[in-house]
């Protein structure tokens, strides 16, 4: 009976959900390969994860629900904050309880804390060690910001209070405490006197297998089209200190921008010039480097679309942890769109200067309850022809949310004057054909008179019937 | 075991739809003469969302309320698209080329979308506005229009 029990909540649960969100994919640089299906319901959210990470099978699974005004997640969650520079993230396996107001956010979790992986595609946690952690943030109104972390995660203690001043000009932040057992200190400063200039100091503890040390100073100045830049950096990890030195100008001429920046670390001098040009959608940009007497090419740019978005990165990046100080790194990342699923694929450089990779697609499946779904049709845009018409009711009246579909596939619907109309390349008749089930306006509607096609530059007349109203 | 079935009936219970908030950006820009342009509308929803758009010319009263009407013929408009369908947690960008004869345009895209309804049956339409205002130089440009209408913004 238990058996049948289960089976039935396992398999009724998704089905009676109005809508599941399906996750998977693999990232070297969060070192998992797995998937998600979370249900999610008016009043709460159940989610499941299973994956391999390192080479072990890993599995999670919560439900999010809220009662009297607070969030609450029985199971797997990441309890991680940061603020002023410091922060903490552990995977839980227990109960978390949160709540956010305007002024005060509150968070609490107990339960045990373990190796998890918390990523876009998969969310699993390992019960280790006993654990509880506590977060509090308030803001007051003449600016200044409260923060307060505890965490116990098995014999690992970590309690750290942080502050910070925001003014009209400057803005000011430190944190202190123990971190996982070790002293911790970070602080920075920020000046801006005025919009076009500021200034900048900042200090970092951070905790790899050993102790890091970061600090940096900059300036930042405006002058119309023309800004420019300095900076100094120096950072130490176990006895290798590295330090760093930049400087740079750019000039903005319409949509073209040309920089030129100069880094100096470990006695190497690079110089970066880049040319960029943007468009709308478009952006473009030519890159020459002089590293020690050597000149090297490189071509970035990239495209941000409604279906897909592309864009090839080089920038220079400060790598105190190997020792090597300035360098050129390039990272790619593909977005596409398709009906309602996303894929993603991007490469980032961790800090000791691998590139890691992490793609994952998530889709939106309706369910039973969600009612009248739309089906997954896609949109064009562009074209120098348009086609283009009213929906009128019996009345004569117009009629708002109509859906036509023309040739091809492209989908489009009416105004609130009943007015529809669509780019398209061809100066070719489209057929037409009205999507009733897909209609955004309510009641049932019938179709009374449609052409069967439509040609660019001559409007057309759809006439329909209200069977039943809303 | 009667627990959680008894959760879980309940859960069931709740088959109305869940009403998230949309978001579109920019709110307002400014722009010359002729200007190209764009604004993205986020479905912060579950399910897909229809869009149309719609625009409008719109004066100030000195209270700084808008008042809409159809598009001046000084306004030359041309959208590259008038709807869309946004997928769940989708964003989609809606461009568009202005070109203003007057010696200033207050120009309204207003996207409509059906976002849900309500426990009575009603649908919620939303409707959110993408301001443009275009003048001789695009600096100042909303001010210039509000200090015309007589607001005063200080």
């Amino acid at each position: 009976m238990l058996r049948v029990c289960l089976c039935v909540l396992l398999l009724g649960v998704p089905a009676s959900a109005q809508v599941l969100q399906l996750s998977g994919g693999r990232s070297t640089l969060l070192g998992g390969t797995g998937g998600e299906i979370t249900a999610f319901f008016p009043e709460s959210t159940l989610s499941a994860s299973a994956g391999f990470a390192n080479g072990h099978f890993v599995f999670g699974a919560s439900d999010t629900f809220k009662l009297h005004g607070l969030e609450i997640t029985a199971g797997d969650r990441d309890f991680g904050y940061s603020f002023d520079g410091a922060g903490l993230g552990v995977s839980t396996r227990g109960l978390f309880v949160q709540r956010n107001t305007r002024h005060t956010s509150f968070a609490v979790f107990l339960g045990s804390t373990g190796i998890g992986y918390a990523t876009p595609f998969m969310v699993t946690a390992k019960a280790q060690h006993i654990g509880a952690g506590f977060f509090l943030q308030r803001h007051f109104d003449n600016g200044l910001l409260l923060s307060s972390l505890a965490v116990i995660d098995g014999g690992k203690h970590t309690a750290i209070q942080g502050l910070s001043y925001r003014s009209h000009s400057l803005h000011l932040a430190g944190s202190a405490g123990l971190l996982q057992n070790q002293k911790y200190f970070t602080g920075e400063a920020d000046y801006q006197p005025l919009r076009s200039l500021s200034f900048s100091a900042t200090h970092n503890d951070f905790f790899l297998t050993d102790h890091l040390t970061a600090n940096s100073v900059s300036a930042f100045a405006a002058l119309g089209r023309i800004t420019v830049q300095a900076s100094l950096l120096d950072g130490q990890y176990r006895l290798l200190k590295t330090t760093g030195a930049s400087a740079g100008a750019s000039l903005r001429i319409g949509s073209i921008t040309v920089r030129s920046n100069f880094y100096e670390s470990n006695h190497r001098i690079l110089l970066v010039h880049v040319v960029q040009e943007h468009f709308r959608r478009w952006a473009v940009s030519g890159i020459v480097n002089q590293l020690q007497g050597q000149t090297s090419y490189a071509f970035g740019g990239g495209y941000l679309g409604n279906k897909i978005s592309v864009s090839l990165d080089h920038s220079v990046l400060f790598f105190p942890v190997s020792g090597k100080g300035f360098q050129q790194t390039t990272t790619v990342q593909v977005s596409l769109r398709i009906h309602d699923t996303a894929l993603n694929f991007q490469t980032n450089i961790d800090p000791m200067m691998h590139v890691q990779y992490t793609t994952y697609a998530s889709s939106y499946v309706q369910g039973p309850l969600a009612g009248a779904a739309m089906n997954s049709y896609s949109h064009r845009a562009g074209g120098k022809f348009v086609i283009g018409g009213s929906v009128v009711d019996e009345h004569g009246e117009p009629v708002e949310g109509a859906a036509i579909q023309l040739q091809g596939g492209a989908v489009v619907y009416s105004d609130s004057q009943g007015k529809f109309f669509a780019r398209v390349k061809h100066d070719k008749p489209a057929a037409l054909v009205v999507l009733v089930q897909e209609f955004a306006a309510p009641g049932r509607w019938v179709v009374t008179s449609c052409p069967a096609n439509a040609a660019p530059g001559v409007d057309v007349l759809i006439r329909l019937r209200r069977e039943i109203a809303p | 075991m009667k627990r959680v079935l008894s959760l879980l009936l309940l859960q069931f219970s709740f088959f109305g739809l869940a009403v998230s908030a949309q978001t579109l950006s920019p709110i307002i820009v400014e722009c010359g003469k002729k200007c190209r342009g764009e604004f993205s509308i986020t479905n912060n929803g579950l399910t897909s969302l229809a869009v149309t758009v719609e625009a409008r010319s719109f004066s100030l009263d000195t209270l700084g309320h808008a008042t809409n009407r159809p598009l001046d013929p000084t306004v030359e408009l041309k959208l590259e698209e008038g709807s869309a369908r946004i997928s769940p947690k989708g964003t989609h960008t809606f461009g568009y080329q202005l070109k203003c004869s007057a010696p200033s345009c207050s120009v309204a895209l207003l996207s409509s979308m059906v976002v849900g309804h309500t426990a009575e049956g009603m649908l919620v339409r939303v409707q959110l506005a993408h301001t443009v205002y275009s003048c001789e130089k695009q600096r100042d440009c909303r001010k210039k229009v509000r200090a015309a209408a007589g607001i005063r913004d200080d």
